[in-house]
């Protein structure tokens, strides 16, 4: 009787283990409209925080999360007739198309800038934003431009740290896997300054007194919003986007997140 | 039982997509790339760190270990405190708290920059963790070396520092290799102070091989790099203990 009973144990248990070898978890097997969405009916956007006024958590939020990015994705969500939710997988999964192969997001945005590099892993809509970059530092510190540095914080893989790389000799770069770790930095004295987008900069400038933007650099950047492999919900998405600028709603976000513009 | 066994590696065998594992996994293109940058930058800083913060954190640990043992009260209770709070502490949240926290509070530089914040976040954690080792060694000593001493005429200080102590490392050294051994693995936590392409160490230098070109192979050539480390290291401690056992 034992063991006719470990033999059902271990027969079970490897029914389970085939079965789990079996199911592949979603090479395009979760579809349930022509809009190829990770979850039918909601458009799940991916973005990566803090990154204000673009987009930071925020608890008073029905998503946990706001910011000019974050309204625009909803407002393009209502359009499409879906249901909105963020989800933050890491700014290298997002960039790389980790987070899309592995089915975690339908959209990004996330002040992603439109790059060559990109575009071989991900797949960008018309561009929504015009960037550029700006260097932070402190109030009291006496530099007023780039040459002024030994060292520079910036977040991996943007086109901030890509821009120091290339144009700042002699500058030693030092990088940081989230958006909060460089301005940390900067506090702790650890660097003379923060190189990131100039939308982010302008906006802990206005917050902090100690620390203030002494250079911009205009780089031509256009953040897009990225999918990887979906070209019907881009093409959605796209729709949308051409359809708020239309109707005046693209612009009243603008005028809500930048005031002064 | 065996044949659960073969079952189940046959079944892994099977169902395993060997040849994408191998691309994935084991790319030979890509672990020729890492090359030398992975020994002569990220293992090297790798190593560098460990026993700078092992150095560090040995002085601290022997005081420590002493103030635990003392008779003064003050010293006791301060001991006891630190080893609790840092035992106790993820590594990471001390690393932040050393290379952020006080410096952004107390509006002072750390010396030797992210690489001085970071040894000496790990240097006060090993010392916490090793102090307990460094004091069972010291009381492991027989009382009868100290009594022996003592009734030479040897102050308790001379005692503890030409007797005692000596034979305590004879007895610890084998435990403290261990500590090394886990003080090599903590190092991967120093991405987060920031890094430098001359200051990574072995983990952030694959990961960031990873994202750049989008295979896992960094990562199985880190593991390897890992282990050519501490294996080396866990022999030596094998080997250590036998000779301190057969000695007794």
């Amino acid at each position: 009787m034992k063991k006719a009973i470990r033999l059902v144990a271990v027969l079970a248990a490897m029914a389970l283990v085939l079965a789990a070898c079996g199911d592949d978890g979603g090479d395009g097997g979760v579809d349930a409209s022509d809009l190829e969405l990770v979850e039918a009916g909601t458009l799940t956007i991916c973005t990566d925080v803090p990154f204000p006024p673009m987009e930071f958590e925020d608890s008073n939020s029905e998503l946990g999360y706001d910011g000019f990015d974050i309204e625009l994705s909803v407002a393009i969500a209502e359009d499409l007739g879906l249901e909105p939710t963020v989800a933050t997988p890491g700014w290298d999964s997002i960039t790389g198309g980790l987070a899309f192969e592995d089915d975690q997001c339908d959209l990004a945005a996330a002040s992603i800038t439109i790059t060559e590099e990109r575009e071989e892993n991900i797949d960008f809509s018309d561009p929504y934003f015009n960037g550029e970059q700006a260097l932070l530092v402190k109030a009291d510190s006496g530099i007023t431009n780039w040459e002024g540095l030994t060292s520079v914080a910036a977040q991996t893989g943007t086109t901030g740290e890509i821009y120091a790389q290339e144009n700042w000799e002699g500058v030693e770069i030092v990088s940081f896997e989230d958006a909060a770790g460089p301005y940390l930095a900067l506090d702790a004295g650890e660097v003379d300054g923060v190189v990131f987008d100039l939308v982010s900069q302008q906006d802990v400038a206005d917050n902090d007194d100690t620390v203030t933007v002494v250079e911009t650099y205009a780089t031509d950047e256009e953040y897009g919003l990225a999918t990887k492999d979906t070209p019907n919900l881009l093409e959605a998405i796209n729709g949308s986007l051409a359809g708020l600028r239309d109707a005046g709603t693209y612009d009243e976000i603008y005028s809500k997140w930048f005031p002064e513009a | 039982m065996y044949a659960l066994a073969v079952v189940v590696v046959a079944l892994a065998i099977l169902l395993g997509d060997w040849e994408r594992i191998r691309f994935n996994f084991f790319n030979v293109e890509v672990m020729a790339d890492m090359f030398p940058g992975v020994l002569t930058v990220a293992a090297r800083n790798t190593i560098l760190y460990t026993l700078m913060s092992f150095a560090i954190g040995l002085v601290g640990a022997l005081a420590l270990a002493l103030m635990k043992l003392s008779t003064i009260g003050p010293y006791r209770a301060f001991a006891i405190g630190y080893i609790e709070l840092f035992r106790g502490l993820p590594a990471l949240i001390t690393l932040i708290l050393i290379g952020f926290g006080i410096p952004i509070a107390f509006d002072l530089r750390m010396p030797g920059g992210r690489v001085g914040a970071g040894v000496l976040g790990l240097s006060i954690v090993a010392a916490a963790y090793m102090a307990e080792t460094i004091r069972a060694g010291i009381e492991a000593v027989p009382w009868g070396q100290s009594e022996a001493a003592r009734s030479l005429g040897m102050s308790s200080n001379r005692t503890m520092f030409t007797i005692v102590l000596p034979q305590a490392f004879r007895i610890v050294i084998p435990p403290l290799t261990n500590e090394m051994v886990l003080l090599i693995k903590d190092t991967s936590l120093f991405f987060v102070l920031g890094t430098t392409p001359l200051t990574k160490e072995l983990t952030k230098f694959a990961r960031d091989f990873m994202v750049e070109i989008r295979n896992a192979t960094p990562l199985t050539v880190a593991a390897l790099v890992y282990l050519a480390i501490t294996l080396p290291l866990t022999w030596l401690v094998r080997r250590l203990e036998r000779r301190a056992a057969v000695s007794r």
